[in-house]
């Protein structure tokens, strides 16, 4: 879901820019009003930590197989705030080190992996929590995934370098997701499941947000 | 896919990876002109050059700003199968997804073909804009190293959080590589069986489930040390920059391709 540049008007890449900014500084201020700076260590290194098991192949049926993302679970693990800072963090290493989607489009990229991603996840994961952990886990894999895709179709729609309509890059997107998102929503279910067992201090309902 | 592929393919994974960190380390250390231009000037340049790539829509100035990343890629001596390897991915994925267009699109077809010329036009346009953008931000990433580029970002008062997590994250990327092959090689030597899909699975999960935790830990450790040692996470203050003639020189490059562009 890296956009490259080059898809993206500039005015609409550039406004997308802006509200990931806000967003992330509001987060930012959210966590103990400013995130200290005593509290970079433990998101660098959980970033870190994302990035390098995204790079773990799960296998799918038909023999091929797919990576984790992350942003969901991410937003279970350390809370939403933290969690899209973490994943924000991940999606600008992959394009500043790795070449991973673009540069004047890593703002979009931000604003649907990081930011739709992880907030639309943790949401359905807390609405959906009271009827099975297990469950609301899969759900906030598979639908916050979804979502980040839409935002990236809207992006791509409302763009005159992409000549594709918006209701054909929403459906084709949307659906893609709908189905590619089953994965993620089930990596997600699984990998919950070994934390809940093994740390179930580190659920949300045992702590909102890691705490220093 | 069997279990042992699947691992082998995770390592080969992280390897590629590991393989172009330090390929970025390296490439940065060749006497080259974009390596001598100061990195907060690169990095603004490069952002302009994208940006007015981004905003073309005429298939001979996309290819003559391709051909302007390719021309820096020269001049900044990156190896032509590091530049062009890393050109090939994105635009051949960009022309499988507009590809479409040149028959969806209308206007006067191309002969017998069942394809219009102003699709076709736009196709080649589209591939050859995402080409030359990926070329200019590799161009970038491969003639900057990556504290340099934080201290850039610095410069041009990107906020300091931003660039001590991107900092923190960079340090401890190598580390979680090699933790991640040891993990999956460990699996590897202890898979005598051909597990089934949903053993596999419920392995994996409990795989990432301890790497995650096990990150967060590690995490809490290196926060605890830092905050005892009274460290603030943030770069030192940096040294003024003097600019150069490279500076100037690349100045004028990307100022030239902006007035011939926009004119």
């Amino acid at each position: 879901m890296h956009i490259p540049d080059g898809y993206i008007d500039l005015p609409i890449a550039l406004a997308v820019a802006a509200l990931s900014v806000a967003v992330l500084s509001l987060a930012a201020k959210r966590v103990n009003g400013e995130i200290p700076d005593s509290r970079a260590p433990l998101l660098g290194v959980v970033a870190a930590g994302v990035f390098a098991a995204q790079m773990l192949n799960w296998p799918i049926p038909g023999g091929t197989s797919a990576h984790f993302v992350g942003g969901a679970f991410a937003a279970i693990l350390l809370g939403p705030h933290l969690g899209a800072l973490c994943v924000a963090t991940v999606v600008a290493i992959q394009a500043l080190v790795f070449g991973d989607g673009g540069l004047v489009v890593l703002g979009a990229n931000v604003f649907n992996m990081a930011i739709v991603e992880v907030y639309v996840g943790y949401a359905i994961y807390r609405v959906l929590a009271p009827y099975g952990e297990f469950r609301a886990a899969f759900a906030a894999g598979w639908l916050g995934i979804t979502a980040g895709a839409l935002a990236a179709a809207v992006q791509l729609g409302l763009s005159s370098a992409f000549e594709y309509q918006l209701l054909t890059t929403l459906a084709i997107m949307g659906v893609g997701h709908l189905a590619l998102g089953l994965v993620e929503g089930a990596i997600t279910a699984f990998v919950y499941r070994y934390l809940a067992r093994a740390r179930p201090d580190l659920r949300p309902d045992a702590a909102a947000e890691v705490t220093a | 896919m069997s279990g042992r592929a699947l691992f082998d393919r995770t390592v080969a994974t992280v390897a590629e990876r590991a393989r172009w960190f330090l390929l970025a380390e390296d490439l940065p250390d060749r006497a080259g002109f974009l390596q001598a231009v100061t990195p907060s000037v690169k990095l603004l340049g490069v952002v302009a050059l994208v940006a007015l790539t981004v905003a073309q829509r005429s298939l001979p100035t996309v290819a003559a700003l391709a051909l302007l990343s390719a021309a820096l890629a020269a001049l900044s001596r990156v190896p032509a199968r590091t530049f062009l390897g890393r050109l090939t991915g994105p635009p051949a994925f960009a022309l499988v997804v507009v590809a479409p267009q040149a028959a969806l699109m209308g206007g006067p077809t191309l002969g017998p073909l069942p394809l219009s010329a102003a699709g076709v036009d736009y196709v080649l346009t589209f591939v050859v804009r995402v080409a030359a953008c990926v070329g200019f931000l590799s161009v970038l990433l491969v003639t900057t190293q990556f504290s340099d580029l934080l201290g850039a970002l610095r410069r041009l008062r990107a906020p300091p959080i931003a660039v001590s997590l991107l900092g923190i994250t960079y340090r401890y990327l190598l580390l979680f590589f090699a933790e991640l092959e040891r993990l999956v090689r460990a699996r590897r030597s202890r898979t005598v069986a051909e597990p089934s899909l949903r053993r596999t699975w419920r392995d994996s999960g409990n795989a990432v489930g301890s790497f995650l935790v096990r990150s967060l830990e590690r995490g809490e450790r290196v926060q605890r040390a830092a905050r005892a040692r009274g460290g603030t996470g943030r770069t030192p203050v940096l040294p003024r920059e003097s600019l150069g003639t490279a500076d100037l020189a690349f100045g004028l490059v990307v100022a030239l391709a902006v007035a011939v562009v926009v004119a």
